[in-house]
């Protein structure tokens, strides 16, 4: 046991949250390793969000406790990095000033190469309104990469673009995953972006880990039939009890 | 090119031809004796007096001195309604304690307060930098006020991700994103600056553009008259437009598409 804590790098034990009457998460005990890849899936309001909000520290548990490399964490880290939903980018400031927002000190030359790492060294001086939704999240990934975080934390922040937009960011978080080795944390509700993305896939229902999987997949993957495998394994445990109701009026059909 | 050119021209003229014409209808109208010079002077006699007041200087020193009034009443007016609406707009505490009672305040049309503030103040610049003062004060702190709520509060939790808290968070999320708000109280406050303070330099003073007028209607100087209500209009022209290029120059981002 005490070798199993030296080992893991952020540990989430036995924390509770509850919103006044509603509890969202029971008991949630989860390790992540350092460099992992972690996707947690789950439907709307199972809590998944919620446990990146706490990790972020922008909530407190209400019991329980989350530790970084033996360090308890409260509050607002510097090591950890959150990507949001919505790309969040200041529209008074130009691209490279909004990345510069993520920098402790602020150095141009640093800005400069990670918007190119992201691809829009064109447009170091645009106003970010007048990006694509998906070119403001590159922004807002540079953003939250230029200081190097340990932690990339990932609240769905595809959700909001077109499927090849999505596909297009997913190589590139992969690719950026591979070449600066952060731990990231993906929040999704889309399957097939977890198995594409991660090495471990996570689903929380009704507060708790219902299910905890490695994908032993090569990289960059393809969506093969072992993708598949992973794919749809993920999908039957969500869709558990959906689905044998569905077989149950199909058997109906046929005695008919 | 030359089309592009000539369309802009075009477009310069445009909002001058409306004035044009009825500068030239103005002018027909009373020289052939349509209207009697009693009731309205000719606009040459009206420029040939602005060109003597110029002269002897009188204009400038009660532009001067209007000017002066209407903005130090804006200064402290609009000062204090930025200060109260940035408290308000930050600080629910502070909104729920202040709020309520401005907004009753506010119901009550200020120029309605003269005759209590003659008995207050006197008829000296005191009375005029009140009203101007206090007919600021509301749309300035109204629009700060609303311009903070009303910023996107997921914009304020990513600065405090990336650390942004206490001035660092005022100035980059906080101002900027109250600006736009924040200018269109001054551009309304500047027109009730002006509003204001004809009323009360015509209600008591002995310098000023209001000044001018009241005097030349004892002596029936119809040419005065006018001309003080045409400078009024240019003032109040000219202060919009400095508030226009504030705005221009403030708010780049909302309007360059770069």
């Amino acid at each position: 046991m005490l070798i199993n804590e030296v080992q893991e790098y952020l540990n989430i034990e036995d924390v509770n949250k509850s919103f006044g009457e509603m509890k969202v998460l029971h008991g949630l005990n989860l390790h992540i390793k350092q460099g992992e890849f972690v996707a947690i899936v789950g439907r709307s309001g199972c809590g998944k969000s919620t446990l990146l909000r706490l990790i972020a520290g922008l909530e407190t548990p209400t019991n329980g406790s989350i530790k970084m490399q033996g360090e308890e964490l409260c509050g607002i880290n510097k090591k950890i990095r959150v990507l949001f939903q919505e790309a969040r980018l200041l529209p008074w400031k130009r691209v490279i000033d909004n990345v510069k927002l993520g920098m402790q000190k602020e150095n141009t030359s640093i800005a400069k190469q990670v918007i190119h790492d992201v691809g829009l060294e064109e447009h170091n001086d645009k106003w970010p309104d007048i990006l694509s939704g998906g070119q403001q999240q590159r922004v807002a990934l540079a953003r939250a990469l230029v200081a190097e975080p340990e932690v990339l934390l990932l609240d769905e922040p595809l959700g909001a673009l077109d499927a090849l937009t999505r596909i297009e960011m997913q190589q590139l978080i992969e690719k950026l995953w591979l070449a600066k080795k952060f731990t990231a944390i993906l929040v999704t509700h889309d399957v097939s972006e977890a198995v594409a993305l991660a090495s471990r896939v996570i689903f929380i229902d009704h507060g708790k880990i219902a299910m905890d999987i490695a994908i032993q997949l090569s990289r960059p993957r393809h969506r093969n039939n072992d993708f598949t495998y992973y794919e749809k394994k993920i999908l039957d445990k969500i869709m558990g009890n959906a689905e044998s109701v569905i077989e149950d009026t199909k058997k109906l059909e046929y005695a008919i | 090119m030359l089309l592009l050119k000539k369309s802009y021209v075009l477009n310069k003229i445009i909002p001058w031809i409306i004035p044009a014409i009825l500068l030239l209808f103005w002018q027909v109208a009373t020289s052939d004796g349509l209207v009697s010079n009693k009731i309205l002077p000719q606009p040459i006699k009206v420029i040939d007096t602005f060109i003597k007041l110029i002269s002897n200087g009188e204009l400038i020193r009660y532009i001067g001195a209007s000017t002066q009034r209407a903005f130090s009443g804006f200064i402290i007016g609009g000062g204090i309604g930025f200060l109260l609406g940035l408290a308000n707009g930050l600080s629910r505490t502070s909104a729920q304690f202040l709020d309520a009672s401005i907004q009753m305040i506010r119901n009550i049309p200020h120029l309605a307060l003269i005759p209590l503030l003659i008995l207050w103040f006197g008829i000296g610049e005191e009375i005029k930098l009140v009203l101007v003062s206090l007919g600021v004060f509301f749309p300035i702190y109204l629009n700060t006020f609303h311009g903070i709520r009303r910023i996107d509060t997921r914009l304020i939790e990513m600065g405090k991700v990336y650390g942004l808290h206490g001035a660092a968070l005022f100035w980059s999320i906080i101002l900027p994103g109250s600006l736009s708000s924040i200018l269109v109280g001054v551009r309304y406050g500047l027109g009730i600056m002006w509003l204001t303070l004809i009323v009360a330099e015509t209600v008591a003073a002995n310098s000023g553009i209001g000044y001018m007028a009241m005097n030349a209607r004892e002596f029936m100087q119809m040419d005065v008259i006018v001309l003080s209500i045409l400078v009024y209009a240019l003032l109040g022209k000219l202060s919009d437009s400095i508030a226009c290029y504030l705005e221009r120059k403030w708010l780049k981002w909302q309007t360059e598409k770069l």
